[in-house]
């Protein structure tokens, strides 16, 4: 178990400048999920802390040592990847044992570790076959397997579960979710998922081009997101997006927008839109483009003066394609985002 | 199908083309002494293994395949070990000046074997090493490192990362890591290039015929291509030591002919 | 030490094995050449002894060099241009063979597989002018090793022989890079073969070809191993190389100042060679 603490990391490959200024802590057995769009130094954040790659600036600390000097096959830290990287030349039963046999575990403890890790994970009929013999997800759960057989001080995740189809990546969580508690192992979790990092999450830093937009439990993420780009990123469906510009015609946003003492332009979640066939106090008019049932819930889009709105369907309302729809909006439910920073600004009472 | 029967026919003369040469130096092997000059006919009329016989009863043929044998042997675990540990390097340890490294790899390969010949020449000849198999293998694995580096560098690149990295944080050195992951993994490509290194070395014929004087060094180019005839040349014998001479590479190149041309083609084609 | 320090000297230590070797026995010597092609150096005689470019000067002014550059120049151009035409034939025939592939594969690479010297043994015996097959075959009374015209022409086919195999399993694995739906969306189109060849085949090609031209004239151009068996560089020096001109001066007249300036030479046109194809290469691709 340890904590882990980025003072002022930065790293950069040349010009391309992967993170910079990174302050953050987390804490004992956290489950902590860095999430960000593909390619925005995500994975480049592990390998700095696993010791693949020395940063550029600044330092990390495990238990409030210094580890930047370290090589990664002293770090105790053990790492999952999006690809399993078993080794194929290695039966399950050897995958599993060789970080034990390389870190010098006496080999009368090396069989009965690997065996109750493979009982943990439902391994067992699998220990003598090869990497290439297994599926997808028996290959993640010998990959899981190989990282918890160390107990090492963290875990070091980097999209493991991407590689599975939807709904073996959804029973993966639930697993992962269950050895978290179990074992309690300080996690470091790279997802460009957010609903997965929803899920599994005890704290989640928005990335975006190496810099942190957010960092805070799901809850805060979703609902109280820090800048445009956190809204945008969390929350499925995407967060509504409405120009100040387009306002004008709309007298109550209009007056919400002012609120914030600087052009903005306002988001609202679709769950908090309801759309319906008639008419109802500060609910905008828009055509109807797209109607999605899903099961649930029928989602609707509208084209709102050149803008996409979408909203949930009231229960029974009819809404065909052409049509007009008024999607209403709470007003406690909707934000405001400076128009040229992003930034969250409140929208206070007068 | 006029497209097919050319296509057959197009085949039946690269065969033909191919064999011949080689296969008339086998069938001159067999043909007893008297036939050898006469023309028709093509074939012998009593096939005879005297000339096979005559090259190891009368010359130090043994010696000198063995010769060859361990100098091949050697370069080839010399070049593809070094080639090996370079290549790794170049590949997965993210060393800073990697193109110009290789560059500098390729184009030290284009350097000939001419101009080489006389410094190494006078080197050998100050070290006392003249006319032994140490000299032809220390100047063969130089020799054939270019092609070694080259090919396991492209073959250790073609390896997730990945891999690499899941064995350092399971705790092993970048050294144990080549030792007990990638270099495993590598067997193909250490394979095209063992298969290319010792086909070179067998090969080589300069170096050998500069450095060596005697049949205590003397390799089978050397010894084929001064083929010893106090009148006339001893065509028969000359054709049954060809014959011994290349077999094995035909053999070796048949048997692993899917090797053999992932190595040639490593790198000249992209994708 | 820092971690990137670390990893810097541990790349190093992979790196230096192989790069001391390097450097010792090919780097340092063939700096060593370019010093002893400034040198009056005989073996027999005395010290050697700086003279500047004065080996330059003569080699300038050598008819026999001259003439080994000419040979050594028609070989290249000739050689390479066949084994290019021949192994894109085969290559092309190869890419089609279905079935027969792995069998005419394995036919195809004999001529490389042969060792160069038996390969030398072998035409020389099948050029010989009173017992040789070719002759024979012909019906001809060729003096194929004995008259200038000819021999050059003889060694010509010898290396081709020997070369096309390299040349066709290239060409083949950057036929094999061509995806399929090319030639299909140009059949659809209504293409005839020709047309699909020149238009589409060849210019995907072209940077394999680039590439197995750059080889192949480096190699024909420091050839030394097949000619001097096959004819010792007579008759006449009508086929002697560069290379072969060079070894004589070495370690026949054991003139090994002006023998490295000869070098020199090979070595330099060698180097003018690649730089030259690889900016062609840069601009093909």
């Amino acid at each position: 178990m340890a904590t882990i603490k980025f003072t002022g990391l930065g790293k950069r490959f040349g010009d391309t400048v992967v993170a910079e200024d990174l302050d953050l802590a987390v804490a004992d057995g956290e489950f902590f999920t860095f999430l960000g769009p593909s390619g925005c130094g995500k994975s480049t954040l592990l390998h700095l802390v696993a010791g693949i790659e020395a940063p550029s600036a600044g330092r990390i600390e495990f238990d409030g040592r210094a580890v930047d000097h370290l090589d990664p096959q002293d770090r105790d830290v053990a790492m999952v990847f999006q690809s399993y990287a078993l080794y194929p030349h290695l039966t399950v039963r050897e995958n599993l044992a060789f970080p034990l046999k390389n870190r010098r575990v006496a080999a009368r403890d090396i069989g009965p570790r690997v065996e109750e890790v493979a009982r943990s994970l439902g391994l067992e009929a699998l220990l003598e076959r090869r990497p290439g013999q297994l599926s997808g997800g028996q290959r993640q759960r010998v990959a899981l397997g190989r990282a918890l057989v160390r107990r090492p001080a963290a875990f070091l995740m980097d999209e493991p579960l991407s590689n599975l189809d939807a709904r073996l990546r959804v029973e993966m969580r639930e697993e992962l979710k269950r050895l978290h508690a179990l074992h309690r192992v300080t996690t470091l979790f790279v997802t460009h998922d957010q609903e997965e990092a929803m899920v599994l999450s005890q704290r989640i830093a928005v990335l975006k081009d190496g810099r942190v937009q957010q960092c805070g439990t799901p809850s805060e993420i979703y609902h109280a997101p820090a800048n445009l780009f956190v809204a945008k990123f969390v929350g499925s469906p995407e967060m509504n997006i409405l120009p100040g510009e387009r306002l004008a015609g709309e007298p109550a946003l209009a007056r919400l927008a002012a609120r914030a003492e600087a052009p903005v332009v306002l988001g609202v979640r679709p769950a908090d839109v309801r759309v319906a066939a008639t008419p109802s106090a500060g609910a905008i008019a828009a055509e109807v483009s797209v109607v999605e049932p899903t099961g649930p819930e029928t989602w609707v889009v509208g084209e709102w003066r050149g803008t996409r709105i979408k909203g949930r369907a009231e229960p029974g309302a009819q809404l065909a394609p052409g049509a007009t729809a008024w999607f209403g909006m709470p007003e406690e439910r909707i934000f405001g985002f400076d128009a040229e920073t992003g930034a969250r600004r409140p929208l206070p009472r007068p | 199908m006029r497209g097919g029967a050319a296509r057959v026919l197009a085949g039946a003369l690269v065969v033909a083309w191919s064999l011949a040469p080689f296969l008339w130096q086998m069938i001159t092997s067999l043909k007893p002494v008297a036939e050898i000059g006469v023309l028709p006919p093509l074939l012998p009329s009593r096939p005879t293994l005297e000339h096979y016989g005559a090259i190891f009863a009368g010359y130090p043929l043994l010696r000198i395949i063995f010769n060859s044998t361990v100098v091949a042997a050697l370069t080839t675990a010399g070049a593809t070990g070094l080639g090996a540990l370079a290549g790794f390097a170049l590949a997965k340890l993210g060393v800073r000046y990697r193109g110009p490294i290789l560059g500098g790899v390729v184009a030290v390969s284009m350097l000939p074997p001419i101009a080489l010949v006389s410094p190494l020449f006078l080197a050998i000849n100050a070290a006392g090493l003249r006319d032994t198999l140490a000299a032809l293998v220390i100047t063969y694995v130089s020799f054939s490192l270019p092609l070694a580096v080259w090919l396991m560098t492209n073959f250790f690149r073609s390896l997730p990362d990945e891999i690499y990295i899941a064995a350092r944080v399971d705790g092993c050195s970048a050294l144990a890591a080549f030792w007990k992951v990638m270099l495993p993994l590598a067997a193909p490509g250490l394979a095209a290039t063992a298969l290319l290194v010792f086909i070179f070395a067998w090969n080589e014929f300069l170096f050998a015929l500069s450095f060596t004087s005697t049949a205590a060094a003397r390799t089978i180019p050397v010894a084929i291509a001064l083929f010893p005839g106090l009148h006339e040349i001893p065509w028969g014998e000359i054709a049954a030591a060809s014959v011994v001479a290349t077999l094995p590479l035909v053999l070796l190149a048949v048997v692993f002919q899917r090797r053999i041309a992932e190595g040639l083609t490593a790198g000249a084609v992209k994708g | 030490m820092s971690l990137e320090a670390r990893r810097r000297r541990v790349a190093a230590a992979f790196l230096a094995p192989a790069g001391l070797v390097l450097a010792g026995v090919t780097l340092f010597p063939a700096l060593g050449v370019v010093w002893m092609s400034l040198e009056q150096r005989a073996l027999i005689r005395g010290a050697p002894e700086f003279i500047g470019l004065d080996n330059y000067l003569r080699l300038v002014s050598d008819p026999r060099f001259w003439n080994a550059f000419g040979n050594t120049a028609y070989f290249t151009a000739v050689s390479v241009a066949l084994e290019l035409a021949l192994g894109l034939a085969v290559a092309l025939l190869l890419s089609r063979a279905g079935r027969a592939r792995p069998a005419l594969y394995a036919v195809v690479l004999v001529p490389w597989a042969v060792p160069t010297i038996v390969s030398a043994r072998m035409w020389e015996w099948m050029y010989n002018a009173d017992f040789g097959v070719l002759n024979y075959l012909l019906g001809g009374e060729f003096n194929w090793l004995g008259s200038p015209l000819l021999a050059l022409h003889a060694a010509i086919l010898m290396d081709v022989w020997k070369a096309t195999p390299f040349v066709a399993l290239l060409l083949l694995a950057g036929l094999q890079a061509i995806p399929r739906d090319l030639y299909q969306a140009a059949a659809v189109d209504g293409a005839r073969p020709i047309r699909i060849f020149l238009g589409l085949t060849l210019p995907l090609l072209a940077p394999v070809i680039a590439v197995v031209l750059i080889f192949r004239t480096i190699d024909a151009f420091r050839v030394f191993d097949a000619i001097y068996v096959l004819t010792g560089g007579g008759p006449a020096n009508s086929t002697e190389t560069l290379s072969i001109y060079a070894y004589k001066v070495l370690f026949q007249t054991l003139e090994f100042g002006y023998g490295s300036a000869l070098a020199v030479v090979v070595m330099l046109a060698v180097g003018l060679a690649a730089v030259l194809y690889t900016r062609m290469l840069r601009g093909v691709s």
